[in-house]
């Protein structure tokens, strides 16, 4: 249990820290790609483990991966868009994160299944 | 190891602030998820309200935390902790994704259409309302008081 709580606290610390570095320098006013990326690349990471039934790890990778990505910055950068007149880009943005990010992770699922 | 952006003083603290959110959402949904779940070999039918409810929440508050305080000067610490990690890893798109691309029957699992669509348009429209309410939180109160002269 004691193992568990080290293990969720310092892959969680880890997580938030290299998305933190990752999104850090994204410039502003622009369709925002690196957290586009990350939270892609977390979906398809997520979706081969559900996909391959590594049960035993999925809830502490939860952790990590759920700390990789972000829902709360895309409606930010989102807002932040529309305030800049980019309405669409914004629009753009959701729409490209979530289908990628389900794409990837449908894809992930069946790659996993198929293992 | 590329140019550092963020003094190690403040990762430090959004490390902590990432902790303290994925606790509280590890708290939150640890067995509802659709694959926890199909991992506990029953039919995903089940709406994710719980990761629907810490996304929402997570948007509430950065929100909130973006407009209130003063943007004129370079971001605080302690708001950098709370906006990048505390509310970043409280909220999670992988969760959302896999469970949304389950719900749609992706692989071997039992598509669920109605429950993905509701999924989907609540997750977005719960967002983005929960984030222009964060907003309005913080500037109303940021708003002085009309002093009355008479």
């Amino acid at each position: 249990m004691m193992g568990f709580a080290m293990l969720f606290v310092a892959s969680a610390a880890l997580a938030t820290i290299a998305r933190a570095l990752v999104t850090a320098d994204q410039p502003p006013g622009q369709l925002p790609t690196r957290t586009l990326a990350i939270n892609v690349a977390g979906a398809a990471v997520l979706g081969l483990l559900i996909g391959a039934g590594w049960n035993n790890e999925l809830l502490a990778t939860v952790a990590v991966l759920g700390s990789v990505t972000t829902f709360s910055s895309v409606a930010a950068e989102a807002a932040d868009l529309v305030n800049d007149g980019k309405s669409r880009t914004a629009l753009a943005y959701v729409g490209l994160t979530i289908a990628a990010a389900v794409a990837a992770a449908w894809i992930s699922i069946l790659a996993g299944e198929a293992l | 190891m590329s140019r550092r952006s963020i003094p190690v003083t403040d990762l430090a603290a959004v490390a902590a602030g990432g902790v303290a959110g994925a606790a509280l959402r590890h708290r939150l949904t640890r067995a509802n998820s659709v694959f926890a779940e199909l991992a506990a070999n029953s039919v995903a039918t089940q709406f994710p309200l719980d990761v629907l409810v810490v996304n929402c929440a997570g948007c509430l508050a950065i929100g909130w935390l973006i407009h209130s305080g003063r943007h004129e000067r370079p971001t605080p610490r302690w708001r950098r902790a709370a906006i990048v990690g505390f509310c970043g890893s409280l909220t999670t798109l992988s969760t959302f994704a896999a469970d949304l691309a389950l719900l749609f029957g992706a692989g071997s699992a039992s598509p669920s259409l109605p429950t993905a669509c509701v999924y989907l348009l609540t997750s977005v429209a719960g967002g983005a309302a929960a984030f222009i309410a964060g907003r309005s939180l913080a500037r109303g109160s940021l708003r002085p008081k009309p002093h009355v002269t008479t």
